[in-house]
């Protein structure tokens, strides 16, 4: 059974509700299917209503000699085969003894059916054929064409003959008891990956490409029941006139590996495991008239297997997690069982057989009992984001249940944990050690047929001091991380802003709610004065400063953050942090000795602040500034001359020229003049 | 070698004379006098003067090297000489060890240097390990299936001594000239740096022309061998010993037949059906098995810069069966594993000889070079004109206990056919050298049979151009190309072919990608055994004399220990790729594949593409 992780703080949140006891206290909610789930299910199941109740109890038997369970035959005897993938081997569980059955020698076993007759028919891939199997021997007993793939069989309603569905041909073939095969139905799509057989003869299949079932009545003739969102229909149940298909959804897969150009002829070496991305999986069930029911959906994971028990209630294994859900006609889906493989590679659910055979890693699961004594629950591990003490556990429960905790510092549960803590049986505090990390346990020893749900857990964490790791100022509009105050010779002059931006970044561990002060002082000056209104509460991250009323010169912006709003007095903790110099300049410079003679231009700009940033001048009122440069070529100062020839700028004639002078604030001014 | 100089161990002259003492090295003084015996005509060894010049000290790793002059009147003119390599040297009436090592090149003395007796007797009585696999015969393996016994049981994955000429590469890669260079490192035979050098192995060439020769040189020259175009290989045993002896010629007779390599040297010391040789590796391959021979030499060949023996085979006896640092041995009761290669050559009106028989050395490195150099000389002796050719090599080459593979290398060549160097990279070369290379178990060729079907004609098309007649196609309908093939002197062909578009394909634009069918390569499994090994070598390409059209499929495919599974549904894919183990299914992209058989072969390569529509019914 499973353990999920849940490593990061921000994961944990999904767990919090919002604070409604002591400052700083904060709730484990575990009140849904989702929340319940992803721990350790023994016997149990959670529903979707958020209750977990009597579910299977799993035996492991692992599978050697199989990475991959495609298909399973329950025998009379009560053993099980499994036909299994990379090796084409039938494996038979007896028991706790595994052995192999018998080997095909394919690349996988995809489907099992046992004739009336005895015979036991295994389908393969990737040769198209379908053997006979008896203990230690398979026999091809037919290859059917143009079909390098057998995905699925099932059996005549007559218990003799059967229908195959193949790729990448996308045919359903119906096979004789002699070996003679036919062509029943040719798709147009590339494979037909399932197969069942209702009573009045029709065959159902299902397709992977476009995700179509069809109802074919007879040879060539057939009907599309439903069109799947996704790409295909994996599997189709059948009880009473209803058909169950679920349907998968993948999207494009990703891109295979490339091979190296001795792939396939070089000694192999590891493959490489890039992680699959799960698709969405759809359960549908078809009335007797065909009408089409959404029963159930995961939007993170695909399925694999679908099973009916005797009451004609779906199970459906899953192609990640390895979980097996159920659904009711009511549509309340319950998780039954939550293994720690991949897959469900096949599911058996009747009251007397019932077990859960999984791929990547193989192992049969048989369901030795529902519920009972033994039944545990334990929760994933639930992450506080700090060290915290944990208050009152409770829960509701219909009947009696035990419940403990035990707690760590580490995310997987490990031998530096805690024991688990005495449980109790009403809520009420358990001593247990504070940690970063929590479990939840519950047993059913005392009441098998007990309930639980609603679990809670309070808990404070360690109050640990926020800190400030970045102040940035910067007037409203400028570019960020470029040279703003000091234009590019030729580029756009500066926009003018009084109001300047300050933003930072705080590291606040606890996660616990902050407030802000952010104060400034000029350059020089010793004492910081409040930037905000007197009765102004910042608790976000930013700052729009205005300055329009300042001196210029240049500043420093303090930020200071405190949790105060969720600690005591004697507990707040504190920090600040400075920005870099800010420049405050909302003076324009000024323009002296401006002549203009011939078409040589001079002028001195002198600003408070500075830098005087660009010289640029305009003819004729034309909106069209052309940049000049200052006569010592670098604009580096407050106090800039000009010395310009504009012939190039300036047409011969007496035309009215302007001069605009920017300071690297943006602030400007303009003379004119007129040239003859 | 101290060792048995202290015990005074003593050795026979020749084979049954009285054993006389050998003298260790500790004793030789410079300026002592003795003789050594070699062969300078015929089989029958004679006497030469020798002198000592003096004893170099740790020359190998706890080895000594002798350096003697060699006064004697044909030995003044040809000075150190190739194939002298082995012959005895006795100093005061004892064994000092052989003639082994001279001067790179151009020696002006007749001066040599002589490995000490005592590792060459070591080496000489060394056990081949049990089961070791390329011998025949019962001495001195144990019997089948005794323990340890290579005749039953699950064999080792590999000889048990590595050695020099083991392939080091994944099996199903196997390279020649790579083989030669791998084993030329470990040799270390291409360092210019050393001047004295074992005296080299002369390999006499018969039955073969220029090119082959120049291949064999290229090959086999960095190995401390040297080639020689000398002829020979049909061996008469008249008047030819019936053991070796000591000074008497030694070959290794690496293929006989209608053509024949032999590497000469001379024997040292025989004695109870062993003999030990050379004073120094042929290849340092450690235990090895390969035919050896009793020599007949015709002449000392004088020249400047290397004098050789000139010689062949007079006798096939026993075989080579430890190649190590001081020395080789031979043991004349084991017969080496040979594969016979039949070649017949048609389409050559006239040509003098039609029909080829020849006997290869089964060796891992040996075996393949020698066949690709004979598949040359049969090219050039039959077919070597100036003219176009087109070619085909068919070959059907068995593999005892898995049966037999059909192999085909072709051609169109312009102004002649290919030479040697291209029959190393032939699938049938690579083939034998894959599979005698394998590391699952002991494999062995037992015959290579070839056809070399020639025609004096440019049987090639060349790819002028194509001409997509449909470029919007109904998914699950027919695209049709045209291709425009032009042909050397004809005129140019249109040739229109179908491609099937899968309905998986609706709304996509399919890129299809025209080429020679010997240019696309099938997918394969990665071999996990030498069965699927050897049944990858025939899935090397698709039809040879074909035009392929290629797509890529949106589904991937897995393969996975000989099985080949293409155009997987997602849930498959998804199922046989296990995220819990990296020994399973490796992923490839599928394509589909358009097959369409020509009347020659097919030169360049086009693309097109199609925009593929639903059909709406």
């Amino acid at each position: 059974m499973r353990f999920l992780l849940v490593a990061a703080a921000c994961a944990s949140l999904g767990f919090l509700a919002s604070s409604a006891h002591a400052v700083g206290t904060r709730t484990f909610e575990l009140d849904t299917l989702e929340r319940l789930s992803g721990g350790d299910l023994k016997g149990v199941a959670v529903g979707s209503d958020g209750v977990v109740r009597a579910g299977f109890t799993l035996g492991n038997v692992p599978l050697t000699d199989a990475t991959s369970v495609f298909a399973a035959l329950t025998l009379a005897d009560g053993s099980v085969l499994l036909g299994t993938s990379p090796n084409g081997k039938v494996l038979k569980v007896q028991g706790d003894q595994v052995s192999v059955f018998c080997d095909t020698k394919a690349l996988a076993v995809t489907s099992l059916i046992q004739a009336a007759s005895g015979i036991i028919y295994a389908a393969t891939m990737p040769e198209g054929k379908v053997f006979k199997c008896t203990q230690g021997k398979a026999d091809v007993f037919v290859t059917l064409p143009d079909a390098s793939h057998v995905w699925a069989l099932a059996l005549d309603k007559n218990k003799a003959s059967f229908y195959a569905a193949t790729g990448p041909e996308g045919k359903v073939f119906r096979v004789e008891p002699g070996g003679q095969s036919s062509v029943h139905y040719h798709s147009d799509e590339p494979h037909l990956v399932s197969v069942a057989v209702a009573d009045n003869g029709d065959v159902y299949a299902g397709s992977s490409g476009k995700g179509l079932l069809y109802r074919i009545t007879g040879p060539g003739r057939a009907a599309v029941v439903y069109d799947f969102p996704g790409e295909e229909v994996k599997s189709i149940a059948l009880w009473k006139g209803t058909v169950w298909a679920i349907g998968n959804e993948y999207g494009d897969p990703p891109e295979a590996p490339r091979r190296s150009p001795a792939a396939g002829r070089a000694q192999p070496g590891p493959v490489s495991t890039t992680k699959a991305k799960p698709g969405k999986g759809t359960l549908f069930r078809f009335d007797a008239q065909g009408r089409p029911e959404r029963m159930m959906h995961h939007d993170d994971m695909h399925y694999m297997t679908l099973a009916l028990d005797e009451a004609g209630v779906a199970f459906v294994g899953t192609g990640a997690e390895g979980r097996v859900y159920s659904v009711n006609d009511a549509h309340a889906v319950t998780l039954v069982a939550d293994t720690d493989e991949r897959q469900v590679g096949a599911l058996d659910v009747s009251a007397q057989r019932a077990f859960v055979a999984t791929s990547d890693g193989a192992v049969f699961h048989r369901v030795v009992a529902r519920g009972g004594g033994d039944a545990v629950w334990t929760s994933k591990v639930l992450d506080a984001g700090l060290r915290a003490k944990f208050g009152s556990l409770s829960w509701r429960a219909s009947g009696v249940l035990e419940l403990s905790l035990r707690s760590g510092n580490s995310a997987a549960p490990d031998a530096a944990w805690s024991g688990w803590a005495n449980p109790i049986s009403a809520p009420g505090v358990v001593a247990v050690q504070p940690g970063r990390y929590v479990q939840v346990r519950a047993r059913w020893g005392r009441d098998p047929k007990a309930t639980l749900g609603g679990v809670t857990l309070p808990f404070v964490t360690d109050n640990v001091r926020p800190v400030v790791t970045e102040v940035n100022a910067a007037h409203r509009g400028s570019r960020e991380g470029g040279s703003a105050t000091v234009p590019a010779s030729g580029g756009e002059p500066p926009k003018h802003e009084s109001v300047v931006k300050v933003s930072w970044k705080v590291d606040n561990a606890d996660n616990d709610p902050l407030r802000y002060r952010v104060a400034f002082r000029r350059e020089g000056q010793t004492l910081w004065r409040d930037a905000l209104k007197t009765d102004e509460i910042l608790t976000k991250s930013e700052y729009e400063w205005e300055t329009v009323a300042l001196p210029e010169g240049k500043y420093r912006v303090r930020v200071e953050a405190s949790d105060e709003p969720s600690n005591p007095p004697d507990q707040v903790q504190k920090h600040t942090l400075e920005s870099p110099l800010v420049l405050v300049d909302n003076t324009p410079p000024v323009l002296n000795a401006v002549t203009l003679a011939g078409r040589k231009l001079k002028a001195r700009a002198v600003d408070g602040v500075g830098p005087i940033a660009r010289f640029e001048i305009a003819v004729d009122g034309k909106p069209e500034w052309r940049p000049l440069a200052p006569a010592d070529g670098v604009f580096d100062s407050a106090d800039e001359a000009l010395d310009a020839d504009v012939s190039a700028v300036v047409p011969p004639g007496s035309h009215i020229v302007a001069l605009r002078a920017f300071d690297a604030a943006g602030n400007s001014v303009v003379r004119e003049l007129e040239s003859q | 070698m101290g060792l048995l100089t202290t015990l005074g161990l003593t050795i026979p002259l020749a084979r049954g004379d009285a054993k006389p003492r050998t003298i260790g090295v500790d004793e030789i003084k410079d300026g002592m006098k003795g003789y050594g015996l070699t062969v300078f005509k015929g089989t029958e060894p004679e006497r030469f003067d020798v002198e000592v010049i003096g004893v170099l000290h740790n020359f190998r790793p706890s080895q000594e090297l002798i350096l003697i002059k060699t006064p004697h009147p044909r030995l003044n003119i040809t000075r150190a000489v190739r194939g002298m390599s082995g012959s005895p040297i006795f100093l005061d009436g004892r064994l000092a060890g052989a003639y082994s090592y001279m001067w790179a090149a151009f020696g002006v003395e007749p001066v040599a240097g002589v490995t000490p007796i005592a590792p060459m007797l070591a080496e000489m009585n060394r056990p081949i390990p049990p089961g070791f696999w390329p011998i025949e015969g019962k001495a001195p393996l144990p019997p089948a299936g005794a323990p340890g016994g290579g005749g039953g049981g699950k064999r080792p994955a590999r000889g048990p001594d590595g050695g020099t000429t083991m392939w080091d590469g994944a099996p199903g890669t196997y390279d020649v000239e790579t083989h030669a260079r791998q084993i030329a490192d470990r040799l270390g035979a291409r360092d210019a740096s050393r001047n004295l050098i074992p005296a080299a192995t002369p390999l006499m060439l018969g039955g073969m022309g220029d090119k082959a020769t120049a291949y064999v040189k290229k090959i086999f020259e960095p190995l401390g061998m040297e080639p020689m175009q000398v002829g020979g290989g049909n061996t008469s045993t008249v008047g030819a010993p019936e053991h070796y002896v000591n000074g008497g010629a030694l070959g290794v007779q690496l293929v006989s037949g209608d053509v024949s390599f032999m590497g000469l040297g001379t024997a040292t010391y025989a004695e109870g059906g062993k003999v030990s040789a050379f004073g120094h590796p042929m290849m340092d391959a450690g235990n090895t098995s390969l035919p050896a021979t009793i020599g007949r030499i015709f002449w000392i060949y004088a020249s400047d810069q290397a004098s050789s023996k000139i010689g062949e085979s007079a006798r096939p006896l026993g075989a080579l069966v430890q190649d190590r640092m001081s020395s080789i041995t031979v043991d004349e009761k084991v017969t080496a594993p040979t594969f016979p290669v039949h070649v017949d050559v048609t389409g050559v009106d006239g040509a003098p000889k039609k029909t080829w028989n020849m006997n290869v050395a089964e060796e891992r490195f040996m075996s393949a070079s020698l066949a690709a150099a004979a598949f040359g000389s049969v090219v050039e002796a039959t077919v070597n004109e100036k003219r176009d050719v087109t070619w085909s090599l068919k070959s059907k080459v068995w593999f005892r206990g898995h049966g037999m593979i059909e192999l085909e290398d072709f051609g169109v060549a312009i102004g002649g056919m290919p030479d040697s160097g291209d029959f190393g990279h032939s699938r049938v070369a690579r083939a034998i050298g894959d599979v005698l290379n394998n590391p699952w178990e002991h494999a062995r060729v037992e015959k290579v049979e070839s056809t070399l079907a020639v025609s004096f004609t440019r049987d090639l098309w060349r790819l002028r151009g194509i001409e997509l007649k449909d470029s919007v196609v109904d998914a699950g309908g027919t695209a049709r190309i045209v291709l425009h093939l032009s042909s050397y002197t004809g005129p140019t062909v249109q040739k229109t072919i179908d491609v099937r578009i899968p309905t998986e394909l609706a709304g996509k634009d399919v890129e299809l990608e025209i080429a020679p069918g010997y240019e696309v390569v099938p997918e394969a499994s990665a071999p996990e055994s030498l069965d699927q090994l050897i049944a990858n070598e025939t899935r090397q390409t698709a039809m040879p004399k074909s035009i392929c059209v290629s797509y890529k499929l949106p589904q991937q495919g897995v393969a996975f220990n000989g099985h080949v599974a293409p155009r997987l549904p997602s849930f498959a894919l998804d199922t046989l790729r296990s995220q819990t183990s990296d020994t399973g299914p490796d992923t490839f992209t599928s394509y589909g594949r358009t097959i369409v058989p020509l009347d020659r072969y097919v030169e360049g390569r086009d693309k097109v593409k199609v925009k593929v529509r639903q059909v709406v019914r």
